[in-house]
Order: structure tokens, then C-alpha cells, then sequence
């Protein structure tokens, strides 16, 4: 939990030196900028990943974990959203200042992502081979030759077979040709059975979690450092939500990548994450190890949110819930954003912002009264 | 999965069959086209007579087994003359489709994923085709080149693409917004790329049909530019032209302005069918 907090002005004594930071968000703020105001969508949010762990992000719809995400990645829509301040350090390098030429080296090869929907997210005119092999030869091109690193698998041999002068080319040799090898591997490591017919379907004739698996096979099939997850589960049923959810985590050990998880559920968050961040409208409030964070709820937002996971017995007739609404972001507020919602709110509360402090190494909390 | 398309197709062709017009149209449409790969490859050989000479028959005589379409003042027989503008008049309109498509499917689907400012002055450049009426536009422009058939065509080709770009446009802003550019944008994809495989292919489909239903249109303005006299130059046949030359005779010899209009007519009505066969097909299969 290496949160660099000292520009914060709180104390880090509890924070222990770790070289093993993927990314390290710092003091992060993404406004969107409308005709009906300035969106304060990232408040100066701090967030660190460390190699092969899975931190979740869970909050509220709006509260920013998916502006956070597209941050990482630079995918933010450009005109309505703007960096404001903070810096993303990836391994030493600001993400923030590299232009567009330079993050296409990133993403994919570095950074991968994979998003909600899988359905829309595969082109509907390519068959899933030529989808693959297209990531592949992306990221082929692209490697940044200081951070190139051994494939996770062998790298074939591919010499293209030499072309006869006297042959005439209609017919462009497809992507998946070319990369047979490696497509067929990095579908038989997200374990879909039978590859070799998978390559020659289109999206559509596969089911969600088929699909979702396509998704983490392109994303992972050249080892990026990190892997987002935009609610890879959200659009996907239930018993192939869990199936998908174990693979990622089996994955994430077997290809040595960090996983930033965005979710809305709780449920999900705790079966698979190794650290949980809360985010409350634009802020990270708490962000702990996972069984800290369920046994030990120190933010009266999450204490919130623990509170409402239902409990499953007969006899709970109604839903708990938090009281309130969630702040307008277009406003600026001086204070705790989640004080109007607060049972334990202080006048102090209202007035000073609080900002991030160790509780412990392994817990970051953002409220003075816990 | 071959399977699946042969079925997609085999569900297309019967749809497509079952509609009479479409069939009627196809029938028109690939007799034309036929006709005119024929009489270009096999030249004056395949026609009846030689549409140029003088004197082949009668002046002025009526059609009949001998000459189908009647003879002109000449004596030239019109049969002949009107198959041998066959080619021009389809190769020329499929070469103006051919690059209205290319042209504005590049420049609609580029506009539309870059956005902003080059989208703006892409879409006003656009609109300023646009606003020019297509037929006036393509009449200055080959009045000022000079009368001819390339003439024609790079006239044609000026005013033909905008229709095309917006339409392209259009389509290209429904895809952008599907996740799979996105996901295509996180894979490390520049826009160049992404825009020729991952847009381009979804929208050649709509673009493909509009076409069909365009073809007929292009004949006809391709007729009507023809009959101004800015195509080929007398002798040389042209429906068109032919219209044109002979309407002078529409009371002693109703036959030669007739037939060649008949022709024009029945060609744009064949390509107007078979495109809109296609259109039907194709959207109540989906």
C-alpha cells in the first residue's frame, strides 16, 4: 500500500518503500467541462498498484472509477474531459505527458483493456482469428524496444512463405495466417476449448463469457504490466460471471500482469481482489487490503456500503440502504463531500476537506474521525 | 460457421427472388451489363451493322425485321447505334459510382472519427457540393473543360461524391460509437487504422446499397448531360446524344428519338429495380 501522501501534507510513517509500483496515480483530477457547468469528476485521487495484484475500484454510478480507468489509458474523450493536475507515473514515466504518438506504445503493449460489453466491443465483420491476430500484430509494431520483454509463450518462427512473381495476389494473406500459432495459444490461455473452430466464428455466434475470454485473450496476449477491467462481468450472467472472474485472477499470476478492476459490486470486488478502493464522488475514501477493508470498515461510506450487502436470511424485511443522494459534482465543496450523508458528521467535517492517512501499512483512509 | 453464411445468402436469395420487381430489375440490369461487355469486347463484329455507315438501309425506314429500331435520315441503322452506346453509358456511370464510393467513404468515415475541426471543414467542404445543384454543377464544369466523354465523367466525378461522404459519415458516427473502436483504440491502434479496418468494413454494406439505388440515377443524369451534347461527339453514338440529334424527326419519323429514350428509361427503371430489390432483402433479413 505505497501511497505517496506527502504532498498531501499527511503522515506516510505507516508506508513501507516498494519498488514493485506498476502505477502510481497521484493526486489525479479529470474535470469535464459542459455547457451546464464543470464536472468535477476526479478530485485529486491517488491510487497505487503494485505488481501482480488486483486492486477494485467499487463505488456508486458517477462516483468516477470508469473516468479513473480511461484515464490510465488516455482514452478519456478529449474535448468535454481535461487533466487538471496530478500525475499518472507508469514505471517511471508520466502518462500524462506523452503525447499520442508516444501512448500508443502503452496501450495494448503495456497498458491493455478490456471493457463491459463484449459483444460490441469485437468488430462484427472479422472472424475472431483476424481479431486476435490484429492485437497481436498491433502490439508487434509497437513494442517499445526498453520495455520489450520475453513473450509468455515462445516465439514462433514466422517466415512468411515467399511469394511467387507469378502468382497473382487477390487475395490479401489474412492477419490470422500469419499469426496462426500465436492466436490459437492465446486462446488456449484464457481456456476456450476447441480454438481451432473459435478462430473461423464472427462475435456473434459466440456466447458473453465466449466472448469476454476473446476479449482477455487479445488484452493479455502480450503480457501487459496492467490489464483494466471496465465491469468485465456486469453484462455477462452469473454462473459465467464467476467463471470469468476466477480466469482473470488465474491469469493474472500466470502472466505476471496487475489487474485494475472498476466494479459497481461489492460481491464481485471481495471475490477477487487483493486490495479494494472506495471511491465517493470523484474521491478515493478508503483503500485497503481486501479482508481489512470487509472486517475492519473505517470510512462511514463503506461502512455504508458493507451495511447493505444483504445478509440472505428470512427475516431481514427491507433493504438497508444510505440515506441521502450523492453530491452534484458541478458544485465545489470545501468540506467532506459524503458529510451531508454522515450520521457521525462534525462541524469540522463540513468545513475542511479531509485528505488521505495511513491507519495502517495496509490501509489508506480518507475521514479524521475514524 | 460456413455453413451460417451459406444459409445468410441462401435466406438473401430467396428473399430476393420472391419479390418480382427485383427479379424483373436484375434480369434488365445484368442483360444491360451483358450486353455492354459484349459489344465493347466484340466492337463493331456483334452488331448487325456497322452503326457508322451511311446508307446500310432506306433513309427513314420504319423498323422492321431487318432493322429493328428503323434507319435514320442517313440510312445508319439504329439498332445498331443504340447497342453500341451500351458500354459508354454503363462504364461510365460505374466509374463515377466507383469513386463517389471510394472517395467519400474515406473522407465521410475519416470526418466523422476524427470529429471537430477537421470534421467541420471536411463536412462544409461537403456542404458546399452540396448546396450546388448536382446537374448544374456537372454541366459548368464540362462546359468549361470542353464537350467529351472524360470531360463528362471528371464533371460528374466533382459533384458525385458528396452524397456519398455525407452518407458515409452519417453511418461511420453510429459505428465510432460502438465499443469495439474503443477496445480497437486501447489495442494500440492509430486512428489511420482504425478507421480503414474496423470502420470502413462495417459501413461498405449501406454504402453498397445506396450504390444500386444510385446506379440508375447516374445513367440518367449521364443521358441527360449527353443529350446537352457535352458526351462523345457526332458520329459517334450516345442515347442521350441520339435524343437529342434526332427529336427533329418526332413527327415524320417518330422511331429514332423514340427508341433510344425507351432504352435510357428502361435501363434506369432495371437498376432503380434491382437496387431497391436488394435494399428490401437485405433489410428485412436483419
Amino acid at each position: 500500500m505505497p501511497l505517496n501522501l506527502k504532498h498531501n501534507g499527511a503522515t506516510d510513517e505507516g508506508a513501507k518503500p516498494n519498488k514493485d509500483i506498476i502505477v502510481d496515480v497521484q493526486d489525479l483530477s479529470v474535470v469535464y467541462k459542459s455547457r451546464m457547468g464543470v464536472v468535477r469528476a476526479l478530485d485529486a485521487v491517488s491510487l497505487s498498484i503494485e505488481n501482480n495484484k488486483l486492486v477494485a475500484v467499487v463505488g456508486e454510478s458517477g462516483c468516477g472509477k470508469s473516468t479513473l480507468a480511461l484515464s490510465i489509458i488516455r482514452l478519456l474523450p478529449m474535448p468535454p474531459a481535461e487533466f487538471t493536475g496530478g500525475k499518472i507515473m507508469y514505471r517511471g514515466v508520466d502518462l500524462l505527458d506523452l503525447d499520442e504518438d508516444n501512448m500508443l506504445s502503452y496501450r495494448g503493449t503495456e497498458i491493455a483493456m478490456i471493457f463491459q460489453e463484449p459483444l460490441s466491443s469485437l468488430n462484427p465483420v472479422y472472424r475472431m482469428g483476424d481479431q486476435v491476430a490484429e492485437a497481436i500484430a498491433v502490439r508487434e509494431s509497437r513494442v517499445q524496444p526498453s520495455l520489450k520483454k520475453a513473450y509468455f509463450y515462445d516465439k514462433p518462427s514466422i517466415s512468411p512463405p515467399p511469394r511467387s512473381k507469378f502468382t497473382l495476389n487477390i487475395k490479401r494473406r489474412s492477419l490470422f495466417s500469419e499469426y496462426e500459432d500465436r492466436v490459437i495459444e492465446a486462446l488456449k490461455l484464457v481456456r476456450i476449448p476447441d480454438p481451432e473452430h473459435v478462430v473461423r466464428r464472427y462475435a456473434f455466434e459466440l456466447s458473453g463469457g465466449m466472448r469476454q475470454r476473446v476479449m482477455i485473450a487479445m488484452a493479455l496476449s502480450e503480457k501487459p504490466s496492467l490489464l483494466i477491467a471496465d465491469e468485465p462481468t456486469s453484462a455477462i450472467d452469473v454462473t459465467t460471471q464467476a467463471q470469468v472472474l476466477k480466469l482473470m485472477k488465474n491469469l493474472m499470476d500466470e502472466v505476471k500482469t496487475s489487474i485494475l478492476l472498476i466494479t459497481h459490486d461489492l460481491a464481485v470486488a471481495s471475490q477477487v481482489a487483493d486490495q479494494i478502493a472506495v471511491m465517493y464522488a470523484g474521491d478515493v475514501v478508503e483503500f485497503a487490503d481486501v479482508y481489512e477493508l470487509f472486517s475492519h470498515p473505517l470510512h462511514p461510506y463503506t461502512k455504508g456500503l458493507v451495511a447493505c450487502i444483504p445478509s440472505g436470511f428470512k427475516d431481514e424485511r427491507t433493504l438497508t440502504s444510505i440515506p441521502g443522494v450523492v453530491p452534484d459534482l458541478r458544485t465545489v465543496y470545501s468540506g467532506c463531500k459524503f458529510a451531508p450523508r454522515c450520521s457521525s458528521a462534525t462541524s469540522i467535517c463540513r468545513q475542511k476537506k479531509p485528505g488521505l492517512r495511513y491507519v495502517s501499512p495496509t490501509h489508506v483512509l480518507a475521514c479524521d474521525l475514524a | 460457421m460456413i455453413r451460417m453464411r451459406r444459409t445468410k445468402i441462401s435466406r438473401f436469395l430467396k428473399l430476393y427472388t420472391s419479390n418480382v420487381s427485383a427479379c424483373v430489375g436484375f434480369s434488365i440490369a445484368a442483360g444491360f451489363v451483358i450486353l455492354a461487355l459484349v459489344v465493347a469486347l466484340g466492337g463493331y463484329w456483334v452488331l448487325p451493322y456497322n452503326p457508322l455507315k451511311q446508307n446500310v438501309g432506306p433513309a427513314f425506314s420504319p423498323p422492321s425485321w431487318e432493322h429493328p429500331f428503323g434507319t435514320d435520315q442517313v440510312g445508319r441503322d439504329l439498332f445498331s447505334r443504340v447497342l453500341y452506346a451500351t458500354p459508354n453509358a454503363l462504364f461510365v456511370s460505374a466509374v463515377i459510382i466507383g469513386w463517389a464510393m471510394i472517395i467519400g467513404m474515406l473522407l465521410g468515415s475519416f470526418s466523422a472519427y476524427h470529429g471537430g475541426r477537421v470534421d467541420e471543414i471536411l463536412m462544409r467542404v461537403t456542404d458546399l457540393f452540396l448546396a450546388l445543384p448536382g446537374l448544374i454543377l456537372a454541366i459548368a464544369i464540362s462546359v468549361a473543360l470542353g464537350p467529351g466523354l472524360n470531360n463528362m465523367m471528371y464533371a460528374l466525378m466533382v459533384g458525385w461524391w458528396p452524397a456519398y461522404a455525407r452518407m458515409a459519415r452519417g453511418e461511420a458516427l453510429r459505428i465510432s460509437r460502438y465499443d469495439f473502436i474503443e477496445a480497437a483504440r486501447a489495442a494500440g491502434l492509430g486512428s489511420g487504422k482504425i478507421v480503414l479496418n474496423h470502420v470502413i468494413p462495417n459501413l461498405v454494406t449501406t454504402i453498397m446499397i445506396y450504390a444500386t439505388v444510385d446506379f440508375g440515377q447516374v445513367i440518367m443524369v449521364y443521358a441527360g448531360l449527353s443529350y446537352l451534347g457535352l458526351s462523345v461527339q457526332p458520329p459517334m453514338p450516345d442515347w442521350g446524344a441520339m435524343v437529342n440529334y434526332y427529336q427533329g424527326y418526332v413527327v415524320s419519323a417518330p422511331w429514332l428519338p423514340l427508341f433510344p429514350g425507351l432504352v435510357i428509361a428502361i435501363v434506369v427503371v432495371g437498376f432503380g429495380l434491382l437496387g431497391d430489390g436488394i435494399r428490401d432483402a437485405i433489410e428485412s433479413q436483419t
